[in-house]
């Protein structure tokens, strides 16, 4: 096992810029999940792990060795680091035995060990009974368990992971990342985890790095970057999110049209005048009901979803400004009824507007 | 402990980025020195040889200026432009329509079609030429006599000696190079993306040119520029059918000045520069027609594929796929066979003329024809595996981007196609009877004259095999430990099978035909068939020329069978198999 | 080749003369010697265009079977393939060649220049038909094959031209095949040859006729023998022959205003590596054994003793062959009028 080190990574391809100076640090044995739309960088990080691109600047350190820079790449073969593909990559001609055991023949091992191993793996993805099929005869969800016994069987001390749930269907991948986290548990390998799915990340990672533009825009426990993003972007991008315009008025306070909200300043601004965001999740907004001394808006109702386990209220609080609110399936709203809103300001963040914001540096 | 283990990884870590290096390093140097010597040597030659004066031997650009200002040199660089231009235009009318009713529909005598349209392949075009002209010379061909018979009329129905006549005869065996390479392309392609447009209501023909023709497009346009090449390069079916009318094209007019005193090899290398130009440009736009479309696509699930029923249409369809097989190898052998049957064929297929002598005379008793037949199998099969192994190394090399600067290589492995083969046969006795390079009168010779010219069949081939394979599965092996080289060998060369003896084929089969390139490299004991027929030919032994082509066609077709027959079981397991790993 | 003096080379000739006329051909006493120097070379490539492949197989076969312990390889190619490889080979000090025959004067003329073959005297030479003999003041080249250019035409043809001029009559308008002189060099003589007896009105004459114009004089053959045309021009006498022996509907006419006489020459390499087999062979070809070979395959015999296929001989044939001083002008020409006139 061992830990990486990545520090002021950047790749180009001729003047696009698919990473920009980016710095990590994934501890030994943690699984860390790159999370971020496509175009983010996370899969140009992840050819750069596996040693596949050479990095057109800074370095990466594997256990403390250099892998990568612009000078020297290691190549795949020598890194000991396992990637699993989107696309499995499952050899066509070979069984899935086959697959699974030719990273453990290129290592010249004794045939008992060879054995012993192959079964290992086979075992830790539950493919034993299969061991004789050949990749057409198999799912899609039994072939990425072969990529993974594959990638596993070599023992790599770095795990690397490529969107490995997408061409799965729905019910297929919920069942899989528990999969992913449970063999992690077991092995403890240290693990990167890209998806551009948040509840992917979520429920696997230790830590998620949050990218886009090919910046880390936030790197922390699953818990921080859901309750605690660092902007606008990252609030939006995890889970369901109202994103309010108005103007700074001074630290915690902005102005949305006549209202003045209070809330958690986490937009770095000073001074008055300038444009930004508040930012609070649909559940937390609370309807019908004066919560507390200040953030009470009055609203009218545009939408009412009753979706069984709640219900998804739109409501407008200014003109051209709506937010929406999830609500207890019990409370009856109808379209065009005015309401109160409440905004608990501890659930309120305030972010520079995204064309506003200062350059987001990783935590 | 874990300071120690860290310190062994970072060395194990750098000897293989070493190692790795040095590898990637040797077989690049190899591969380059290897086309070096192939291509850029003899080409050289022919550049060198192009600015230099037939009689003084001294440095000139006499040739040049003279290629670009007499009307009588244009004629023949505009007859062939025509010439080729036909031809490209109906093999592909042919080729494309004719691949699809064997890959993709039910039409009946689906193997029949495809053997022969081989067949047609298999036949060097001087042969079917000849045959074309005892079926449909103007007074005498058994077509124009048969029309005569049965109509009362006094005028030919057809007449061979003319533009149209050659273009036809160079078209007919030109299509089984479209037909080939777009057959194997849509058999890789998913049934899935044709029943797409059929459920949206598409009809089947439309179906057929609104999604299946521009998803196999590349295939489609290398077979385009295969074909025109084959027409500006063509010697033996101008020559015959051209010469009456006093038409010349690039090819027999290059024929000309190899008769002049002294020879004007000069002036013929300078000659084929503008063929070279023609050529760069057809691949540019190739790429401009393709652009940056990816056609990777190619290559998802179910391809063992159900056929598209063609229901009435059936008939019209086989009439229609006929057409090929009929008039490139049913109705010419049936002329050659019976003239290789008769002990004179002047005197027509009566029964007391008719014999097995030649047949005896070629396999048993002539010791020249035994080494040909021989010479032929052996060279056209080395010259094949060893152009493939070229080719795919290029290929994946250009494909898998390893090497900056290896567009210039694809680039430069293409040029001999185009080339005339007289006038490359020159270039390379320039390039190999020099020391250290002594290799004239030699097998080694006339092999490397071979996978040069050659090279680009194998090179596009191999790339669009590669590019029907994702990057992906030799990452995968990269990534649990196998080096670059043991990639290839376990992981994309098994993957490559089924296409790369289609590929080995589509270049055995022209190897087997090809005469002009090895007219100044054979030697007694080097002698292979075609060259031998042409002399045959020459001499005016036309029964014997007929024998030996029924040979030569006789001894590829069980060449080709076998291969279809070894690849038949890895093709089944492969065509399932390959859908999973494909690029999604 | 100084060991060779004129007299060892004379009673050479004399002991063959005298060896001829009893039908046996002993290796004589300079063939000895050549012999000896030839199997010591161990080897013999031969370079040959003249005589179709079976006749020139033939020849090797018997050269093998006289000469035993000498390596034969024969390449034969068309006549100019074979010159411009000697020519390739000699521009990259390459030759490989012992004995080049080919059927086209201008070939000699060229290496003659170039330096390229060397003088010597075959030993036989006194056997071949005297106008033959001494063609090269230099002795550079000697001749090799003796071909005849005259009228082919089918057995259907019951009153065939009786001349080159009769093939300008009516009947024959679009009956005429011929081959291009742009290709062959037996069609390129023969336009010489009838541009100085008859001038350009013949050309012009010849193309109201329309004849089908192929490559080779060898095509007037097959558009006889499948019926395409009737009559051919410029036609080769001893194929015709042979074809017509073979069983094959077809007559040869040796027009009255001369066959057109085409030498095919030999010559040995200045370079060659087995210059003694080469001469050996050159020896050879004036031999009985040799003759006899061309005798049955339809061609001249190289010897006034043999006579030729059905009884023929030189004096039996009304011929003519185009002055050597300016041939290679008069060819190209040639070449420039016919293109011009017939197309």
């Amino acid at each position: 096992m061992s830990d990486i080190d990545i520090r002021q990574l950047s790749k180009s391809y001729g003047a696009y810029q698919a990473l920009k100076s980016i710095d990590l640090h994934i501890p030994d044995g943690a699984l860390l999940a790159l999370l971020g739309p496509s175009g983010c960088g996370k899969s140009t990080t992840l050819q750069l792990l596996a040693g596949f691109d050479t990095p057109s600047g800074g370095e990466i350190r594997a256990g403390g060795e250099l892998i990568s820079s612009p000078q020297r790449v290691v190549p795949p073969e020598r890194r000991g680091i396992s990637l699993v593909f989107q696309n499995y990559a499952v050899w066509p001609h070979k069984t899935v035995a086959e697959n699974v055991a030719f990273g453990l023949q290129l290592r010249k091992l004794a045939r008992a060990e060879l054995e012993a191993r192959l079964s290992r793996a086979l075992e830790a993805v539950r493919l034993t009974p299969l061991r004789d099929r050949y990749p057409f005869e198999l799912s899609g969800g039994q072939q990425q368990r072969v990529a993974l016994a594959r990638a596993l069987a070599v023992e790599p001390r770095i795990l690397l992971l490529d969107e490995p749930l997408s061409n799965l269907d729905a019910h297929l991948r919920e069942e899989m990342r528990f999969e992913i986290r449970r063999v992690h548990d077991e092995l403890g390998i240290t693990t990167v985890y890209v998806t551009h799915d948040q509840g992917e990340a979520l429920v696997t990672a230790d830590e998620v790095a949050v990218m886009k533009g090919g910046i880390v825009q936030q790197l922390g426990s699953p818990e921080d970057i859901f309750e605690r993003p660092s902007n606008a972007f990252v609030a939006s991008f995890i889970g369901s999110n109202n994103e309010i315009p108005g103007q700074h008025e001074a630290p915690g306070q902005l102005r949305v049209a006549d209202t003045l909200l209070h809330a958690q300043d986490r937009s770095g601004l000073s001074g008055p005048g300038r444009k930004a965001v508040l930012c609070i999740r649909p559940s937390r907004v609370r309807l019908g009901e004066a919560g507390g001394a200040t953030n009470n808006l009055n609203g009218v109702v545009r939408r009412s979803a009753y979706l069984g386990e709640y219900r998804d209220v739109l409501v407008e609080i200014a003109p051209n400004t709506t937010l929406r609110a999830f609500v207890s399936p019990h409370l009856h709203f109808q379209p065009g009824e005015p309401v109160l809103v409440h905004l608990p300001p501890e659930h309120c963040q305030i972010f520079a507007a995204p064309d506003d914001a200062p350059r987001a540096r990783p935590l | 402990m874990a300071s120690s283990r860290s310190v062994s990884a970072a060395r194990s870590a750098s000897v293989g980025y070493r190692c790795h290096h040095a590898f990637r390093l040797i077989v690049l140097v190899i591969l380059l020195a290897v086309l070096a010597l192939l291509i850029v040597q003899p080409l050289g030659w022919i550049v060198f040889n192009s600015f230099h004066d037939d009689v003084t031997g001294q440095w000139t650009l006499r040739n040049y200026v003279q290629i670009f200002t007499p009307t009588s040199l244009w004629a023949p660089l505009f007859n062939s432009l025509v010439l080729a231009t036909a031809v490209a235009v109906i093999s592909t009318l042919l080729g494309v329509p004719l691949a699809w009713l064997v890959a993709r529909t039910d039409m009946p005598m689906r193997g029949f079609v495809r053997l022969f349209t081989m067949a047609a392949f298999v036949t060097p075009s001087f042969i079917g030429a000849l045959g074309w002209i005892l079926l449909a010379a103007p007074n005498s061909g058994w077509l124009n006599v048969g029309w005569r018979a049965l109509s009362g009329a006094d005028w030919p129905l057809l007449s061979i000696y003319s533009m149209i006549g050659t273009i036809f005869v160079c078209s007919i065996y030109t299509v089984p190079y479209t037909f080939t390479l777009v057959s194997s392309a849509l058999e890789e392609m998913p049934v899935e993306l044709e029943d797409a447009a059929t459920t949206l209501g598409s009809g089947v023909v439309k179906t057929m040119f609104s999604v299946t023709i521009p998803l196999v497009m590349p295939a489609v346009l290398v077979g385009f520029i295969l074909s025109f090449i084959q027409g500006m390069t063509l010697f033996g079916v101008p020559a015959f059918l051209l010469t009456p009318s006093g038409t010349l094209v690039v090819t027999t007019k290059l024929a000309e000045f190899y008769q002049l005193f002294p020879p004007a090899l000069y002036m013929s290398a300078a000659y084929c520069m503008p063929l070279i130009a023609i050529t760069g440009m057809l691949f540019y736009a190739r790429r401009c027609i393709l652009g940056r479309r990816q056609f990777t696509t190619v290559g998802g699930k179910g391809r063992a594929g159900r056929k598209i029923r063609l229901k009435g249409w059936r008939l019209p369809a086989l009439a229609f796929a006929l057409i090929v097989p009929v008039t490139a190898v049913v109705l010419p052998y049936i002329a050659i066979v019976l003239v290789s049957l008769s002990r004179a064929w002047g005197l027509g297929p009566i029964p007391s003329n008719l014999t097995l002598h030649w047949y005896r005379w070629a396999i048993f008793e002539n010791a020249e024809t035994q080494r040909a037949i021989v010479n032929s199998l052996l060279y056209a099969g080395g010259a094949a595996s060893f152009c493939m192994i070229i080719g795919i190394l290029v290929a994946y090399i250009v494909e898998r981007k390893l090497l900056r600067g290896a567009g210039l290589i694809a680039a430069l492995v293409t040029i001999p196609i185009i080339i005339p083969g007289i006038v490359l046969s020159v270039g390379f006795f320039s390039a190999y009877t020099r020391q250290p390079l002594t290799l004239y009168g030699t097998a080694t010779i006339i092999i490397a004259a071979f996978v040069a010219t050659f090279l680009p069949i194998a090179y596009s081939q191999a790339g669009s095999i590669l590019k029907g394979i994702s990057p992906d599965l030799e990452r995968a092996a990269r990534s649990v430990g196998a080096t670059e080289a043991r990639t290839f060998a376990s992981i994309t060369a098994p993957l490559m099978r089924g296409g790369l003896v289609a590929g080995w084929l589509l270049v055995f089969i022209p190897i087997m035909r090809e005469l002009s390139v090895a007219i100044f490299l054979v030697s007694p004991r080097t002698n292979v068939m075609t060259t031998l027929i042409y002399n045959y030919k020459d001499g005016g032994n036309y029964e014997a020329v007929c024998a030996a082509s029924a040979l030569l066609l006789f001894a590829t077709l069980i060449v080709v069978l076998l291969a279809r027959f070894v690849t038949e079981g890895a093709a089944y397991r492969r065509r399932n198999a390959a859908s999973l790993g494909a690029v999604p | 080749m100084a060991a060779f003096s004129r007299r060892h080379v004379l009673m050479g000739g004399a002991a063959a003369l005298a060896a001829s006329a009893l039908r046996i051909s002993p290796v004589s006493a300079a063939d000895d010697a050549l012999y000896a120097a030839a199997k010591k070379e161990g080897a013999l490539n031969l370079y040959w265009g003249s005589y179709e492949q079976k006749t020139i197989e033939e020849i090797r076969d018997a050269f093998k079977a006289k000469y035993p312990g000498i390596e034969v390889s024969l390449l034969r190619q068309a006549s100019q393939t074979i010159f411009t490889r000697l020519r390739l080979e000699i521009q990259n000090d390459a030759v490989q060649c012992d004995s080049i025959g080919t059927t086209n004067l201008l070939h000699y003329k060229d290496l003659q220049k170039l330096g390229a073959i060397q003088p010597f005297k075959p030993t036989n030479i006194n056997m071949v038909p005297e106008a033959f003999r001494n063609i090269d003041p230099e002795n550079t080249y000697h001749v090799g094959a003796i071909s005849l250019t005259t009228i082919n035409q089918s057995t259907s043809v019951t009153a065939p031209p009786a001349s080159w001029t009769a093939l300008l009559d009516a009947p024959w308008a679009n009956q005429i095949t011929t081959g291009s002189p742009a290709f062959s060099g037996d069609v390129a003589s023969w336009v010489v040859a009838i541009r100085k007896k008859y001038g350009d009105d013949f050309l012009r004459a010849f193309a109201k006729q329309k004849p089908k114009v192929g490559q080779s004089n060898v095509d007037t053959v097959t558009d006889i023998l499948s019926g395409e045309r009737k009559v051919g021009s410029a036609a080769p006498f001893s194929y015709s022959l042979t074809q017509q022996a073979a069983g094959n509907p077809i007559g040869v006419t040796v027009p009255s205003d001369d066959a057109i006489l085409n030498l095919g020459l030999t010559a040995v390499p200045t370079k060659a590596p087995h210059p003694n087999a080469g001469k050996l062979f050159t020896d050879f070809l004036y031999s009985v054994e040799v003759s006899n070979i061309l005798a049955k395959n339809f061609w001249p015999t190289l010897r006034t003793d043999v006579p030729w296929a059905e009884g023929r001989t030189l004096e039996s044939i009304k011929w003519y062959r185009n002055p050597v001083d300016n041939l290679a002008a008069e060819v190209a020409e040639g070449i420039a009028k016919w293109k011009e006139i017939v197309g």
